[in-house]
């Protein structure tokens, strides 16, 4: 599914996603990725930071297993994972881990994009670990 | 210690909350307004200033305008603040501005909200995750985090898994702070929870957000709550043993959790130093400590950002008993979010309590220092009071 939006500074991130490529914005003068899409560097603060694809790789800095949903569409598919992911350029951002026991989860362990709908109908940018 | 405080605390007022009322949140301030009057004798009409939250379960436009009105108040200052768990202590300190500088001389920092009562069973995960923002929504502005059910459990949950892989604590350790701050409920007939647990019944108690359990959660509650902010001089007409606030500080960096540099080491440190420093004490001088405890991990976090323990080293401080009362830093008195009440103001009211010696079974002997700390969007805003007698 795609959804119209307002916030027009964030849409290469969305197309992005249609395309299955995680997008970043990267700001020359202090030479940072920044997640999430901003018209501004928040370092800097340059205006208009330009977009790059990233590597979809990373590594899984924290999560935790929820077993009460905030809403029934995430209350019929739990357990699910929540989890920060720190990406290989730098940025950390939210997602969730998927195609993964949460018992076989570590944090540290490397992690890779993945792109799914969502239990909301949205496609997003998941993660997996790197190894599955 | 700072020998010349500016600003008082004159009364305190509390509405009888809990568990759900059926109460309106309106109600709730005006019966923590009428308790902080059996408090203090202040004539209404002398209060200048009201500084109040901006409640989640019954939202409201403008809704400090609407509670001087529905108090019949008309002050010289009034603003609705949203700072999380920590509003009171943001409150307490925009009092303090507005009375050092002259604004304002009696300042009513109010706070309430009807969670207990508003949100149903199924919604209360909903509830919790509202006090920190974070909606389960694929539209801006929660477009980056909504869209992958963030609960507030979770977040607090991703910090407790960040603590234990850098530094070895363990499910025991954060299950010890329920345990604590259930056995000081328990001595508090006012408190929502009061049976006794141990950690292994934490730890039998359903996964919330693994690894966070049910019992290491925050409570959903009704609850007000009203302090009296005013000169010393105006408050020492009011009563013979007002409470001072002796130094705060304040420190923020953001909001969202993936963007903070650590989820297991926040800016509550700057925020502390600034407070002691303010107060000119040391943290030992500290008698009694009432922290934000939304969840056992924020509880462990902050004792070692306060500096009471070292980075890391929470879990064994908590399982030594230095929390406890009768230890070395009792902590959360009352029973806190896990057992007295999820409310906020309640942590400066029971410091407010300690100080004047009301407390009972759970006053800690002789206390002449409390500290109390707020923190907010996971704990990235940090405020700390230190009050004293």
């Amino acid at each position: 599914m795609t959804m119209e939006r307002v916030n027009t500074v964030t849409q290469p991130y969305w197309d992005g996603v249609e395309q299955g490529k995680l997008m970043l914005q990267y700001c020359a003068a202090c030479n940072v990725y920044q997640y999430y899409a901003r018209p501004l560097c928040a370092k800097c603060p340059a205006a208009e930071p330009e977009w790059r694809e990233a590597s979809g790789n990373g590594v899984l800095y924290s999560y935790s297993v929820v077993y009460r949903g905030p809403s029934p569409a995430f209350q019929a598919i739990v357990p699910y994972v929540t989890a920060i992911v720190e990406l290989e350029e730098g940025p950390r951002m939210f997602t969730n881990i998927v195609d993964a026991e949460p018992e076989s989860l570590r944090v540290g362990e490397p992690v890779r994009v993945v792109f799914r709908d969502g239990p909301e109908g949205l496609r997003l940018p998941y993660f997996t670990p790197a190894g599955a | 210690m700072a020998t010349n405080p500016k600003v008082a605390i004159a009364g305190v007022g509390e509405a009888r909350g809990g568990r759900a009322t059926g109460k309106t949140t309106v109600q709730l301030y005006a019966e923590a307004f009428l308790d902080l009057l059996a408090d203090c004798p202040i004539d209404p009409a002398s209060i200048d200033g009201v500084l109040t939250s901006s409640p989640d379960a019954e939202p409201h436009h403008m809704f400090s305008t609407w509670l001087t009105e529905y108090l019949g108040l008309r002050p010289r200052f009034t603003s609705a603040v949203q700072m999380g768990g920590a509003t009171p202590h943001s409150n307490m300190a925009l009092a303090a501005a507005l009375v050092e500088s002259g604004r304002c001389r009696a300042v009513m920092v109010a706070d309430g909200d009807n969670r207990a009562s508003k949100f149903s069973r199924q919604d209360k995960v909903q509830a919790m995750s509202s006090q920190v923002g974070h909606l389960s929504s694929i539209e801006p502005p929660h477009e980056f985090d909504g869209p992958y059910g963030p609960t507030a459990p979770a977040l607090y949950g991703m910090m407790a898994t960040r603590h234990m892989y850098e530094y070895g604590s363990t499910p025991e350790q954060f299950a010890r702070i329920a345990v604590t701050f259930r056995a000081h409920g328990a001595l508090n007939e006012r408190a929502q929870l009061r049976k006794p647990v141990t950690v292994e019944d934490v730890l039998a108690s359903p996964v919330i957000a693994w690894p966070l359990h049910r019992d290491e959660c925050a409570l959903i509650s009704d609850w007000g709550s009203a302090i009296l902010v005013t000169t010393p001089e105006y408050a020492s007409t009011l009563r013979r043993d007002p409470v001072y606030l002796l130094g705060l500080g304040q420190a923020h960096q953001g909001y969202n959790p993936y963007q903070a540099p650590s989820i297991t080491s926040f800016p509550i440190r700057e925020s502390a130093d600034e407070a002691f420093a303010a107060a000119g004490i040391n943290r030992d001088e500290v008698d009694v400590l009432e922290l934000y405890d939304s969840f056992t991990s924020t509880a462990m976090v902050t004792l070692e950002n306060m500096g009471f323990c070292g980075a890391g080293e929470g879990g064994a401080f908590v399982e030594a008993g230095n929390i406890d009362l009768g230890g070395s830093m009792p902590t959360n008195t009352h029973g806190g979010l896990l057992s007295y009440n999820g409310g906020h103001g309640h942590f400066i009211v029971e410091a407010t309590r300690q100080l004047r010696g009301e407390c009972g079974e759970r006053q800690v002997a002789d206390a002449k220092i409390a500290v109390s700390q707020g923190t907010a969007a996971l704990a990235s805003s940090s405020i700390t009071l230190v009050l004293g007698t």
